[in-house]
Parts: structure tokens; C-alpha cells; sequence
């Protein structure tokens, strides 16, 4: 009898659906970080502002990677709905604990679906996950020198002023 | 041409496979219902969704019944509780089946080619 699942799909149910939570968790990503642009300009941070926004716009074509990727291996790619979006934050330094939290649970979820690959034998996917796993590495660099900037520079004073102007300036040189 | 084989089947109803159309067949309920193989998975998921422990405890007459629609079909199901117990296990009985001839069409056919 012929396997006609398989040759509808490559990816395997789990696989399928573990990505789908990803492109919802990409989703999330990109709606927090808006969030976060928009109090960044509201409280006069205007660099800051730039450097969320900017975020939000890359989240956004990671959501895409994952959705073309499941579309395109004859999987069903299910466009995600994003609620309970934090608004309101306590400081200027709340935002980048929060961005940095939510990378490494990003990273964490990206290994996870790594695990499922193995546990499923989609090396194909393994593969596909690459481009993330070294996305990561950057996107937790950033936003942890980001934080770093209000214990190197300190908040006093024009401190915070001085934090908004850094911000932009934080780069991250790709290993050879 | 259409030649339906038998993937799986209980008492209470039967799931075929036209390897020409790439279709599913499933007879349930005196009703034949065909589609495709990606609405196998929708179709599974939505009675996975029933929760039939609730059912049992919920006294209200409205949850002594469960209607289903399956995908891309102007038909849908109205279930019991009993009905919905014999069709999850068809499904089951069904995935199962469809993983095997997966393993072995990989395994004997595949491999050995
Ligand atoms: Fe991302
Ligand atoms: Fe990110």
C-alpha cells in the first residue's frame, strides 16, 4: 500500500507541530518587542525605540523562515495568534531584562525542536535549524551587552540618556 | 479508477486507501465519507478535541451529543458519546496502521531496493 502521508509531507506530525509553536513563539517575539519600541518612544528613548522596532521587523521574518519551511516540506503552516502582549513597563532597565529573558527561552525552545528532529530522524529539519542556532548566539549577545550597558555606564545622572545613545552602537562580529 | 484497500477496520466502521486518487475512505454510521490525506490529520485532531470524560459528568442534555464536521465536506456528524468512543478508536486504530506501512514501506521496500 502506498504511504501517501509520506508522500504528501516530509515532516513528521510531531516535527510539524513543534515548528508551528515555534513560528507562534516568533510571532510572540515580534509583538513584544513593538510593545517595547512603543514605550521606548513614549519615555523619550529614541534609540531605543529604533533598535525595537528594528527587532520586531527581524522576528517577523523568523516567524516567516518557519512558515515557508513547513509550507514548503507539504506541511500545514498555521498563521499564529498572538494575545496578552505586555504593555507597560516598570523602567528603562525592565525592557532589556525582558528582551534578554525571552531570547534565551527562544534559544530553548529552538534546542528542544533540535532534540525532536533527533528523536524523529528529520535531519532535514536538523539542518534547517542551523541558520537559528547561530542567529541565537547573536541575538543573546546583543541583548545581554544591551543590559550590561546600565551597569557599565550606571543610570544616574545622564546615564540613562547615555544607555539610549549605546544601544544602537552594540555589535556583534560573527566568528570566523 | 478507484480501488479502495482496507487500512484498518472495528465492528463499528472501516477506513480504506485509494493509492490512485490518494484518497481516504471512511465508512462510519452508514455514511461513506472520502477526502484527502491532509484532512486526516484535521479530522483526527477535531475528535481528539472531545473530551469524552466531560460528556459523561456534564448532565446537560446538550452535551449527550457531539456534532463534527469534517473537513472540506457539506456533511457533518452528529455523535453520541458511544459513537464518538468507536470513532476515536478507529482513528487511533487507523494512525497506528498507517505508521506501519510507513516502518515496513521504509524498512523492506526502501532499503532493500
Ligand atoms: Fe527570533
Ligand atoms: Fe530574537
Amino acid at each position: 500500500m502506498k504511504d501517501l502521508v509520506r508522500l504528501k509531507t516530509s515532516l513528521k506530525e510531531e516535527v510539524e507541530h513543534i515548528l508551528n509553536e515555534q513560528v507562534k513563539l516568533e510571532a510572540l517575539s515580534s509583538s513584544r518587542y513593538l510593545a517595547m519600541a512603543a514605550w521606548c518612544d513614549r519615555n523619550g528613548f529614541d534609540n531605543s525605540a529604533n533598535f525595537f522596532y528594528e527587532q520586531a521587523e527581524e522576528e517577523r521574518t523568523h516567524m516567516l523562515k518557519f512558515f515557508k519551511y513547513i509550507a514548503d516540506m507539504g506541511g500545514r503552516a498555521v498563521s499564529p495568534e498572538v494575545t496578552n502582549i505586555k504593555l507597560e513597563f516598570d523602567s528603562f532597565r525592565e525592557i532589556f531584562e525582558l528582551a534578554l529573558e525571552h531570547e534565551v527561552q527562544v534559544s530553548q525552545a529552538i534546542h528542544r525542536i533540535v532534540d525532536a528532529c533527533r528523536k524523529h530522524q528529520d535531519y532535514t529539519t536538523e539542518n534547517f535549524l542551523q541558520w537559528f542556532l547561530t542567529e541565537q548566539m547573536e541575538e543573546e549577545y546583543i541583548a545581554r551587552r544591551a543590559l550590561e550597558l546600565f551597569d557599565v555606564i550606571g543610570e544616574e545622572g545622564v546615564g540613562r540618556f547615555m544607555i539610549d545613545q549605546q544601544v544602537t552602537k552594540i555589535n556583534y562580529e560573527k566568528p570566523a | 479508477m478507484t480501488q479502495f484497500e482496507e487500512i484498518f477496520s472495528t465492528t463499528h466502521g472501516s477506513m480504506h486507501q485509494c493509492s490512485h486518487t490518494y484518497r481516504y475512505q471512511l465508512h462510519f454510521k452508514g455514511l461513506v465519507y472520502t477526502f484527502k490525506v491532509n484532512d486526516f490529520q484535521q479530522l483526527k485532531r477535531a475528535l481528539d478535541r472531545v473530551d469524552v470524560a466531560a460528556m459523561l459528568h456534564n448532565p446537560d442534555n446538550s452535551c449527550d451529543l457531539e456534532i463534527i464536521t469534517p473537513p472540506q465536506s457539506d456533511r457533518c456528524y452528529v455523535l453520541t458519546l458511544c459513537d464518538i468512543i468507536h470513532l476515536k478508536e478507529l482513528l487511533a486504530g487507523t494512525k497506528v496502521m498507517l505508521s506501519l506501512n510507513s516502518i515496513l514501506k521504509e524498512k523492506l521496500y526502501t532499503a532493500f531496493a
